[in-house]
């Protein structure tokens, strides 16, 4: 099966509440998340550094699929400043709920996975996650094939 | 001698060149790598030669002036050939959705590789047409009866001919073609003729012409391809003692050829500039009623080589008319100084975006047109009209020479950053900036746009559409007292879509305007930032108004951690009053782990206070992420983080991309691959994304 590393949505970063491990390891284990808002989110995936969050109807959406290497789990969110700034841009829309998509799976293996190490883009997916998550809006994902031997080099 | 002959309506004439016939002239050849190169042998892209297509496709490459001379501008440049040992074509090779490739290419020796240009691929054949030997045609006896007529037989034949003219051949040829049109359909006119003068040595030359459009139309519907081509380029490469050539074009075929409306402006914009000159002043002609639009449309098709009756080409025309005429109008409205001017400025600047963005030059067209072939010969009844055009053309120019080389780059950063986004770096928007010729510059512009997608020639069109409303004169209007004031646009343009700043109701200038529903399309940051800057009452009241303190206001964050605290949130953390905080030294502070700085928003306004009319569009950003001192404790002070050197001011509306899908990104990139950053790592990645997109700052950064 093919595999892709994606760049979602980077909307946001840890937030003020959020309860991590150490910082300079990669990836972050993080044990409480906090999503900080930096900016008005326009796609169903988001990247929080290390934090992932889907918008409710695409997490509802992996977990009918049946996919591997992921968990669902609620999702505090909070904003920065200028936040408010951005919103303003979207006085008609109302913010999606959102859901912490914990990523656990093993590169390579499960439809979801996390490259350990230094890179710029650690969430590898599954060809079949991905078809799921293109069903949903990704505007603002990056998504290139898979290469393991670049990856684990950078890494 | 001279002798009628009659044409055939519905077919053109062509002429073969032979191969060893072209060539470069002499300064293409000192000036390309024809010098350098030795005979080649040159392949295409197609695997299977089918001769019998490609000889068709040899052909074509020859006949300048056809539709072929697109494949051989697509060549990236002119082969000399000097054998031609095999061509090749075929379709189906590969599919690319619904649409079938077909590929042709060409196999031989070829003596150059440079352009050749047309005008001497036409002279080669004439000179291989004027030494063609002698038909025998002067021994047939109805020849020798025409040659010895009397002049009453003569005077009988002519009043026998139905394609009788004036009589007048330069009046004919200075005619467009629509106006040929016009004319042949007023005097019942169709059939085509040439006039040619036999030399005594029996060689014909043709003297005058008239080719009628039922043949260009026919030749058009039959003959002219309007599929798309997509150009291989070449490349040259060494296979042992030859260089190979590869190069090739491939048709995009399996659905027929189809005239949308911004095809038909791109034809047109391809067009020489007395062509489109042309088809400005008949299109001025038809929408205001001296010709009909059937009439212009035919012309239109007949100029562009498309063809009346292609489908789409009507509602092309009507659009191509609409937008001509809305220049034309506003051009002669504002010559004329009529009060309408101020309602048209809006059509005009929109009309002429959508032509420019098209690849059709509106105002070179017709200045270069009244200059010479206007200058010499009968223009028609529209020369009037393409003089306004060139001189609103003219009029932005000098409105454009008129600013400060300031003031140009922040009008140019600012449009840019309004409606490119991020197509700003690619069109180089610092070179707009610093043109001389704004018109020529936007034309370019519109040009180098027409040939790219319709979501970027969009956001062109709004960019100049945007720069004209600012440099179009503005109509002058007469004040209860007698006096000539000019009238701004901006109070009599009806814009209910224009998100204006509030600052603009703070001085007073846009009284009445709509409110913004969202931010991002300033109006005129320039104009109210110099009248804010002249005053200083004014620029503090529009300051409160915003929330911003001058002097900055004092906040406090605590080491290691991100965000500002006010003084009180500070002061409760550590126990103490409001005051007392306010009272410590910056070694108390220490003590404390807390770092007094100024409010970044305030300093970034009073560093910039010309930018404070428009801080309700504008958000202020740490150049480097506020995440750095939490992550990183030490690394940079806060301090360091608050400095205005490493804020930037941003405009909302095109930050949502520009700042959540490029920049935020990629520090998030940044982020991941450097656990550990060097304050060199992190100044590094701040300066790359200022060269990157500084250009699209309030103010610029990284020029």
């Amino acid at each position: 099966m093919r595999f892709f590393a994606i760049s979602p949505e980077a909307a946001g970063n840890l937030g003020n509440a959020c309860v991590h491990g150490d910082i300079t390891e990669r990836p972050v284990q993080i044990h409480k998340a906090d999503f900080e808002f930096q900016f008005w989110p326009h796609d169903d995936l988001l990247d929080g550094f290390f934090i992932y969050a889907c918008s409710s109807e695409l997490a509802a959406a992996l977990k009918t699929a049946n996919l591997t290497g992921f968990e669902l789990a609620k999702l505090d969110v909070s904003f920065e400043e200028r936040f408010y700034q951005w919103a303003e841009l979207h006085k008609d829309e109302q913010l999606p709920e959102f859901q912490w998509l914990q990523v656990n799976g093993r590169v390579g293996i499960d439809d979801f996975g996390l490259v350990a190490g230094p890179v710029e883009t650690p969430l590898i997916v599954s060809e079949r996650a991905l078809t799921i998550l293109k069903q949903y809006k990704l505007s603002f994902c990056d998504i290139e094939t898979y290469i393991p031997q670049k990856l684990s080099a950078a890494g | 001698m001279s002798a009628a002959r009659t044409l055939p309506t519905g077919k053109s004439r062509t002429r073969n060149i032979p191969t060893r016939s072209l060539s470069m002239s002499r300064e293409l050849q000192e000036n390309s790598e024809a010098r350098s190169m030795q005979p080649v042998a040159i392949e295409t892209r197609a695997l299977m030669p089918n001769q019998q297509d490609m000889a068709a496709f040899w052909e074509s490459l020859k006949l300048a002036g056809s539709t072929s001379s697109r494949e051989q501008e697509m060549f990236s440049g002119g082969f000399s050939f000097s054998n031609v040992e095999s061509l090749y074509g075929g379709s189906g090779a590969t599919a690319e959705g619904d649409n079938k490739a077909a590929q042709k290419g060409i196999i031989g020796t070829v003596d150059h590789i440079g352009v050749v240009p047309m005008a001497e691929i036409k002279l080669e054949g004439d000179r291989q047409a004027a030494t063609q030997p002698d038909n025998g045609a002067l021994s047939n006896p109805e020849v020798q009866e025409v040659r010895t007529a009397s002049a009453k037989q003569v005077e009988t034949v002519k009043a026998a001919n139905p394609n009788v003219s004036d009589g007048s051949v330069q009046n004919w040829a200075s005619k467009t073609p629509a106006e040929r049109l016009a004319y042949a359909e007023k005097t019942d006119q169709d059939g085509s003729f040439e006039l040619v003068e036999r030399k005594p040595s029996g060689q014909e030359v043709v003297i005058a012409a008239r080719q009628m459009f039922a043949e260009v139309e026919t030749k058009s519907q039959a003959e002219v391809d309007s599929r798309p081509i997509k150009d291989y380029g070449y490349d040259v490469k060494r296979v042992g003692d030859t260089q190979v050539i590869r190069s090739g074009v491939e048709y995009q075929v399996g659905k027929p050829p189809e005239v949308t409306e911004q095809s038909l402006f791109a034809r047109i914009g391809s067009l020489p500039l007395d062509q489109q000159a042309q088809v400005i002043g008949a299109g001025i002609k038809a929408f205001s009623g001296e010709m009909s639009h059937q009439q212009f449309r035919i012309g239109v098709g007949a100029i562009t080589g498309l063809g009346e009756g292609v489908v789409g080409l009507a509602q092309g025309a009507e659009s191509l008319g609409n937008a001509i005429i809305g220049v034309a109008q506003f051009s002669r409205d504002m010559m004329e100084n009529r009060p309408a001017a101020a309602e048209t400025a809006g059509k005009a600047c929109d009309s002429v975006s959508k032509l420019l963005t098209s690849g059709i030059k509106v105002y070179s067209a017709a200045e270069g047109y009244l200059e010479s072939v206007g200058a010499a010969t009968n223009v028609g009844d529209y020369g009037k009209a393409l003089r306004d055009v060139a001189w609103l053309g003219q009029q932005i120019n000098s409105r454009w020479e008129a600013m400060t080389p300031e003031e140009k780059t922040k009008l140019t950063t600012q449009l840019a950053v309004e409606n490119l986004g991020g197509l700003a770096v690619g069109f180089g928007i610092g070179k707009i900036a610093k043109s001389e010729k704004i018109v020529e510059t936007l034309e370019a512009m519109g040009t180098e746009v027409s040939a790219m997608g319709a979501g970027s020639r969009e956001k062109a069109g709004q960019f100049i559409s945007r720069m004209l409303d600012k440099l179009m004169p503005e109509s002058m209007g007469v004040t209860p007292d007698g006096r000539l004031m000019p009238i701004p646009k901006d109070n009599i343009r009806n814009e209910a879509n224009v998100l204006m700043s509030k600052a603009d109701d703070s001085l007073g200038a846009n009284a009445g305007k709509p409110k913004e529903l969202q931010s991002g399309k300033p109006e005129k940051p320039p104009e109210v930032t110099k009248e804010a800057l002249d005053n200083p009452e004014g620029l503090a009241k529009l300051a409160k108004k915003f929330g911003i303190n001058m002097p900055p206001k004092d906040t406090y964050v605590f080491v290691g951690e991100k965000d500002a605290l006010s003084a009180d949130a500070a002061a409760k953390r550590l126990g103490i009053s409001a005051e007392q905080l306010k009272s410590l030294d910056s070694t108390s502070l220490i003590a404390q782990k807390l770092e007094r700085v100024p409010d970044y928003r305030d300093v970034f306004f009073n560093k910039h206070p010309g930018l404070i009319p428009i801080a309700d569009r504008l958000v202020i950003h740490h150049g480097i992420p506020k995440w750095v001192l939490k992550e990183h404790p030490g690394l940079f002070s806060a301090v360091e983080l608050n400095d205005p050197l490493v804020l930037r001011g941003i405009y909302r509306g095109v930050n949502d991309e520009l700042h959540n899908s490029l920049m935020h990104k990629a520090w998030l990139k940044f982020q991941r691959t450097h656990p550990n950053p060097s304050r060199s790592n992190v100044l590094d990645m701040l300066e790359s994304l200022d060269k990157k997109y500084g250009h699209l700052f309030a103010p610029t950064e990284g020029d």
